[in-house]
């Protein structure tokens, strides 16, 4: 038995690493390190009291507590209206539409990535769905006209981590939902450094091509105004989207919840104009949704569970305090997190890392005098910089699968961008501001 | 050969049960977003409300997850850290499976007992909503049990596959 609440907390850690390694699922790694902490501590429960009727209960209530939640909901809606949007034509329509307005650019279609990836990100929910989507067109053609592979894969790994930082976002859902941060303004938030990463993108393509000419094929295509208007066309559907689920959201009109339904309605709509829409496509859509929704609130469950677990036994307050007699300055331990999220980052996916971490991360960091709706940001570069590094990493398990090119390949091409991606983060650090000032000025 | 034939129908029972429950998680999540714009519209034409949007969506969102869980599994659409298993020899890996799903099962036994006494208690005690509906607790928490055996149904179903494959392994030597 361990009453001190300091060692618990490693002993809890190390045998949810342990379930974690062996190959446990992820939900049940979490929901075993809670039972086992349990167990473990001095708990003095009054006679005839059995420590498991407890454990049960605390379960019970958090499976149904975290699912039975209209704010969560949004969550399986997005993932729903990603998985209509990847199977509709809309990727060869943003590639259409955005390839008349690059050629004066330095580096031209080298930037497709970028520009497609922040569009579609601000209709799509996850990171993987953006690169998988946005990747289906770009890497065939760019190859196809002479691009350098190394390049377009490496702006794809970069620029798919978008679809999280972008609104709408997953990850800004679950965080605003565990933080009790309005998820509203955590989606307007990331707007601005969203289009900060984007921008880093496309200046370092910029230097790259003007530096190594020969990443791009010789010969220019010429567009004349009329087909850059016309070219409008192809990327209207796009545009609408993103203003019926993000205006409503800003102008207060609808929450994330309701507007994610209208994306799924819009989607719909989409996949019908294209003509890309079948009963077949549409079960196939809804089945992919439902696994993905179903994966990503199991771990959410068994968090839930870990993090009441976590705040019984004291170890939340034991942590913080431990932290605070440190006497760390503010930037110092938001250093000391992001090497951990780092660490973590590499053998978790971005959702486990995010629930896992944030019920002793957060107290932690409120007091250190950080606001939440920043801090959530901070999460979220976080979630993407684990995207895109080994061995866990869904955006190159998707860019694997899509290039048949090896990881070490894909590393290479992709790490100029985690670099890019660290930048971003220390502006953000340095001027808060970045995130703070959209939500500042929301209506409602 | 008797013990793989009834394996076969197990692990074909299980697949088939997870897909019925896995139609019910496609209908909630259809239902969620149908009542979702319902409630827009109404609101933005007319200025009223279905008044249980927010919670009967919640509920839906319940039967969505707990009836997809096993659908998910026989996907292989749960996540786990591979890192570790994926360097192991393949006779060794599908032990550690085995072990790993029978861990997973005792964790939904265990669930599935207490969510029981949840819905029990629900219902004996006569739990309603705060809301103006006043729904029966019982009904949308039955969701959890129900869901929950569907998915053990599934992980003997894949604990059952490991084993297999680790017997053919050996016998094939």
């Amino acid at each position: 038995m361990i009453a001190d609440p300091l060692l618990l907390s490693i002993a809890l850690f190390s045998i949810m690493f342990f379930f974690l390694l062996s190959g446990l699922w992820i939900g049940f790694s979490l929901m075993a390190a809670a039972i086992a902490g349990m167990l473990l501590a001095d708990l003095n429960l009054p006679p005839g009291f059995s420590v498991w009727t407890k454990i049960g209960n605390l379960l019970v209530n958090s499976m149904w507590n975290s699912v039975n939640s209209w704010s969560l909901t949004a969550l399986p809606l997005f993932v729903f209206m990603g998985e209509l949007l990847h199977r509709t034509a809309i990727s060869d329509k943003l590639f259409n539409g955005l390839v008349p307005w690059l050629n004066r650019i330095p580096g031209r279609l080298l930037h497709i990535n970028v520009f497609a990836c922040s569009l579609f990100a601000a209709v799509s929910g996850s990171s993987a769905a953006t690169t998988a989507t946005v990747g289906k067109i770009t890497l065939d053609e760019l190859s196809k006209r002479g691009y350098s592979e190394s390049v377009a894969l490496g702006s794809l790994a970069g620029a798919g981590t978008l679809g999280f930082m972008i609104p709408p976002s997953l990850i800004m859902i679950i965080y605003g939902i565990l933080s009790d941060t309005s998820i509203g303004q955590l989606f307007i938030g990331g707007i601005l450094p969203g289009l900060l990463l984007a921008g880093c993108y496309s200046l370092y393509i910029m230097i790259l091509a003007l530096m190594r000419p020969n990443i791009v094929p010789p010969g220019e295509e010429s567009f004349t105004w009329s087909q850059r208007l016309r070219s409008l066309a192809d990327l209207a559907p796009v545009f609408s989207l993103i203003a019926a689920v993000l205006g409503g959201i800003y102008l207060g009109y609808t929450t994330p919840t309701e507007a994610a339904a209208i994306g799924v309605l819009g989607a719909f709509v989409l996949g019908v104009l294209f003509r890309t829409m079948t009963a077949a496509v549409f079960k196939d859509a809804v089945l992919s949704a439902v696994r993905t929704s179903t994966m990503i609130t199991f771990i959410i469950v068994g968090a839930a569970f870990l993090s009441q677990v976590v705040g019984f036994l004291g170890i939340t307050t034991a942590v913080s305090r431990f932290i605070a007699q440190l006497n760390l300055s503010p930037y110092m331990l938001i250093f000391i997190l992001g090497l951990m999220y780092l660490f973590l980052g590499m053998l978790l996916d971005g959702i486990s890392l995010v629930v896992m971490t944030l019920p002793i991360v957060l107290p932690m960091v409120l007091h250190a005098g950080f606001s939440p709706l920043w801090f959530g940001i901070f999460l979220v570069f976080m979630v993407e910089l684990s995207q895109i590094t080994p061995p866990v990493g869904f955006s190159i398990f998707v860019l694997q699968s899509m290039s048949r090119r090896d990881v070490g390949f894909i590393l290479k091409a992709t790490f100029p961008f985690f670099l890019i991606m660290i930048l971003a983060v220390v502006l953000v650090t340095l001027f808060p501001h970045i995130v703070l000032f959209l939500p500042q000025k929301m209506v409602g | 050969m008797a013990c793989f034939e009834n394996m076969e129908k197990l692990i074909r029972f299980a697949q088939f049960l997870s897909e019925k429950a896995a139609l019910c998680s496609s209908v909630a999540m259809l239902l969620i977003v149908l009542l979702i714009l319902l409630e827009v519209f109404l609101r933005s034409l007319f200025n009223t409300s279905t008044m249980i949007t927010d919670e009967y969506s919640a509920y839906l969102y319940v039967v969505l997850v707990f009836f997809g869980l096993g659908h998910t599994l026989g996907t292989d659409g749960h996540i786990r850290v591979k890192v570790v298993t994926s360097r192991l020899r393949e006779r060794t890996r599908h032990v550690l499976d085995a072990l790993v799903t029978a861990t997973a099962l005792a964790l939904t036994g265990f669930a599935l007992a207490f969510s029981l006494s949840l819905v029990k208690e629900a219902h004996s005690l006569g739990m309603v909503s705060e809301t103006p509906s006043q729904t029966p607790m019982w009904i949308p928490q039955s969701a959890i049990p129900l869901g929950l055996i569907v998915f053990m149904a599934q992980l003997v179903a894949h604990g059952a596959t490991a084993v297999s494959r680790f017997l053919a392994m050996r016998s094939h030597r």
